[in-house]
């Protein structure tokens, strides 16, 4: 393959040889002067993921910037391993997917397909190109025309079971006799995610102390940074607590509460993890679930104070959106919902606080509006 | 006095079940269970006849071993793991090191609408024609897996596994299983979503004087139609099948019927009356044959509706009877890649019969309480404390208070169900 176009594409299994064979040796790498500016393109590289969600776009002018770009790979990876921090390989791996998928897009679909099999989605097919066999198999079904690609479903199943939007759900899938036609663009959110995975499962590599002294000063710089990145996240996270940032859900359980319907166990149990995650104290939980008809203060005060982790040390997180499906809990979901990374009624939460307190800056004289289920504003 | 006739039976309960674990001892000495690919990866769990529970975490290195076992330890209910693992006798679960799993449906009577009313043989037959469905439908037509790496079997009690020991699926997690069963129920079908089940196309624009107005057609599911869509369609056909074969009063019934039983509203609530639901029939079937409505339908039209309202309903009735072919299976048993599940060729310890391997081919002859019978004929004398009958090898066999002799299989049946205990004679001997 072009260099060029590893270059796009560093963590194909065709990258890695290419490193092997013109990568200088670590030490040199690391501490000579020549190679300052892979180093410094694989600091960018980090950085960049950990503050915009993507590795720096790629300007190849010539060989050498080729290269730079393909070795600034390896050392990103070796900072990232230096630090060993969840977030930011986490970070680190969704910025480098991302940046190959959008990268993916503007390729030809042979090429995309090339780009399935070698990151593991190994059935991908041209639907113009199928072997006879499952030509065979698909002739009988009118896929629809936008469907260029052919898969196993197996593989599909594989490759997106991480997604919780209804979209992905395989009874919205064009499947025949074990083959799933879809999308070219749709088989890039595949791929984007099973780069991710990969890069989630790699990292952190193990790292001697050769590279944690040669890159100590970028690594520090870096930490400082994953530190600010995560304080802002989790001031994102919350916020003030507020009734109209609840998911469908949550809002139609309230609601059957107030009506004086009784919630199964598991939806007790789920609205109960998910007001504490929230920060709400005993006295407010309890509020809230006393509205309901078979209220025992006793007992469901013994429950709560279980589900917060008072008796067992073990504080229970809300289950996902995944779960909350399979017990019948989730509830009309909606534009938000139905997003592709959607998979936590927090994560719900913490998204809807952003949009809402744009929305809230532009009318600020409507304050009355706000909904609070308490009563109460509250910091948390 | 109370207590101690409670005492005896219990005594007398007890004696029966150590008859029963030697009938089944007889049976493994000639008849050892079939052995699971890579038996030495697997977990094995057992109820033993004595009380108490299960016994987990055995394993086993070859086929010596376990016909060995059968026979010293004789278990009443024998199960292995769908689950390959590195340490399959090893008591933690992530000790253990999962290999993978084979897929599996189980399909019992709980799952048939109204089987508490039935009477066992009638429960075995509908479960049976839910699991033809089940694997025609979706195992081999939907997921098109090859028939060789497809296993049924009858699991001795109410109902029927399926096993699935295609490699490629041995790797899937909870979640790619579970995406598997809810393609089987049909949920999570986006059913009210108009521009899903009925796509507009556009046919272009067309002018009435100075207005231009877009023309679109809506596109009715398919038989074709590849996934959900499909499946939507083949019911679609056979209830447009359904209505054509009938009289026009009969027909219109029918639909009335079926808007009676699934609460038919339009978006208003109101529920669709006798003359929509008549102009509705007329529009499909009046007219010179190849020309009526439903000839259009069946080719992918849907413009065929004289009023709005017709046409709501129409679309109405498809979406309640959408999920008419949706499938049936137990969605823990899939979802679990730990699961133990009976072994093949074993005795179900509450019936007496075989977990019986059935050809694809042969399930439409599959007479569970003629096929699964492999007890012997000898005569035994049982006591039967509760009322029972049952229909094996087409012999009525039905026991009232009193001691009967009965066949092996027969008796062997009403020990392991507690409707029959033995006579104070046999076992004082």
């Amino acid at each position: 393959m072009n260099p060029r176009i590893l270059a796009r594409y560093p963590f194909l299994s065709e990258a890695k040889e290419y490193i092997m064979r013109e990568a200088p040796p670590l030490d040199k790498l690391l501490l000579d002067p020549l190679y300052y500016d892979i180093r410094e393109k694989g600091f960018s590289r980090v950085l960049n993921a950990l503050e915009e969600g993507r590795v720096p776009a790629a300007v190849l002018l010539d060989d050498d910037a080729i290269m730079d770009e393909i070795l600034s790979y390896p050392l990103a990876r070796m900072l990232v391993s230096s630090l060993k921090d969840p977030f930011l390989v986490a970070r680190y791996s969704l910025a480098e997917a991302k940046s190959a998928s959008s990268n993916l897009e503007r390729e030809s679909l042979e090429f995309q397909i090339g780009m399935a099999r070698d990151i593991g989605i190994e059935s991908a097919f041209d639907r113009k190109y199928l072997p006879p066999d499952i030509e065979k198999k698909m002739e009988d079904a009118d896929i629809s025309d936008e469907s260029d690609v052919v898969m196993d479903f197996v593989d599909y199943l594989k490759s997106s079971s991480s997604f919780n939007s209804s979209d992905w759900k395989m009874v919205n899938r064009e499947l025949v006799h074990g083959y799933i036609a879809l999308p070219g663009r749709t088989m890039i959110r595949l791929i984007e995610e099973k780069i991710r995975k990969r890069l989630l499962d790699e990292l952190p590599l193990p790292v001697n102390r050769t590279i944690t002294i040669a890159l100590e000063s970028m690594t520090n710089e870096i930490k400082l940074k994953t530190e600010e990145m995560k304080d802002r996240f989790r001031e994102e996270d919350m916020g003030e607590f507020s009734a109209e940032r609840f998911p469908p859900c949550v809002s139609h359980l309230i609601s059957q509460i107030q009506a004086n319907i009784n919630l199964s166990h598991e939806a007790r149990f789920f609205m109960a993890s998910f007001l504490f995650h929230l920060g709400l104290d005993m006295a407010k939980v309890i509020a809230i679930f006393s509205q309901s008809p078979d209220f025992d203060p006793s007992l469901a005060g013994y429950q709560l104070e279980h589900i917060r982790g008072d008796i067992s040390g073990t504080k229970y997180t809300p289950p996902s959106c995944g779960t909350l499906k399979t017990n019948g809990i989730c509830y009309k979901p909606d534009g938000l919902c139905r997003k592709d990374w959607m998979t936590h009624p927090l994560t719900y939460y913490r998204i809807k606080g952003k949009s809402v307190d744009s929305s809230e800056k532009t009318r600020k004289t409507n304050e009355s509006s706000e909904k609070t289920i308490t009563g109460a504003k509250e910091r948390i | 006095m109370e207590l101690f006739k409670d005492a005896v039976l219990s005594y007398r309960r007890e004696k029966a079940m150590m008859t029963l674990k030697s009938i089944f001892k007889e049976h493994y000495l000639k008849s050892p269970p079939l052995m699971p690919e890579d038996l030495e990866k697997r977990e094995w769990g057992f109820f033993p006849f004595r009380k108490g529970g299960m016994r987990r975490h055995v394993s086993f290195i070859d086929r010596k071993e376990v016909e060995a076992y059968f026979v010293r330890e004789t278990p009443r209910h024998s199960y292995y793991s769908v689950a390959f693992y590195r340490e399959p006798d090893a008591s933690k679960m992530d000790e253990k090191q999962w290999l993978g799993a084979e897929l599996i449906f189980d399909l019992d009577a709980d799952h048939i609408e109204g089987a508490e009313k039935m009477k066992y043989g009638e429960q075995l037959k509908s479960v049976k024609t839910e699991v033809i469905k089940l694997l025609d439908n979706y195992v081999l037509d939907a997921f098109g897996f090859d028939e060789k790496y497809v296993e049924l079997l009858f699991s001795g009690g109410r109902g029927y596994h399926i096993h699935v020991k295609d490699p490629r699926v041995y790797g899937m997690g909870t979640r790619e299983r579970r995406e598997i069963v809810d393609y089987i129920t049909g949920s999570g079908l986006p059913v009210e979503d108009d521009s899903w089940l009925f796509p507009e196309r556009s046919l272009g624009m067309t002018s009435f004087g100075r207005h231009m107005k877009v023309l679109t057609v809506r596109k009715m599911p398919g038989v074709r139609d590849p996934g959900w869509r499909g499946i939507i369609g083949q019911g679609i056909g056979a209830m447009l099948d359904e209505l054509e074969k009938k009289e026009a009063k009969t027909a219109a019934r029918y639909l009335q019927d079926l808007v009676k039983s699934r609460g038919l509203c339009d978006d208003k609530g109101n529920k669709y009356g006798k003359a929509t639901i008549e102009s509705t029939y007329q529009d499909l079937f009046s007219g010179e044959s190849g020309k009526r409505g439903v000839d259009k339908l069946r080719s992918g039209t849907f413009e065929v509706f004289s009023k709005d309202r017709n046409r709501d309903f129409f679309m109405n009735l498809i979406k309640a009877e959408s999920r008419v072919n949706a499938g049936e299976t137990d969605q823990p048993v899939t979802t679990d890649t730990h699961r133990l599940i009976r072994v093949a060729g074993s005795l179900h310890g509450k019936t007496g019969f075989c977990v019986t391997p059935i050809d694809l081919d042969a399930i439409k002859d599959f007479d569970p309480l003629k096929n699964a019978i492999v007890l012997p004929e000898d005569d035994i004398n049982i006591e039967c404390v509760r009322p029972a009958d049952i229909e094996l090898k087409g012999h009525e066999f039905k026991i009232t208070p009193g001691i009967h002799t009965l066949p092996m299989y027969a008796g062997a049946f009403f020990l392991a169900s507690g409707s029959a205990i033995l006579p104070k004679e046999t076992f004082r001997a």
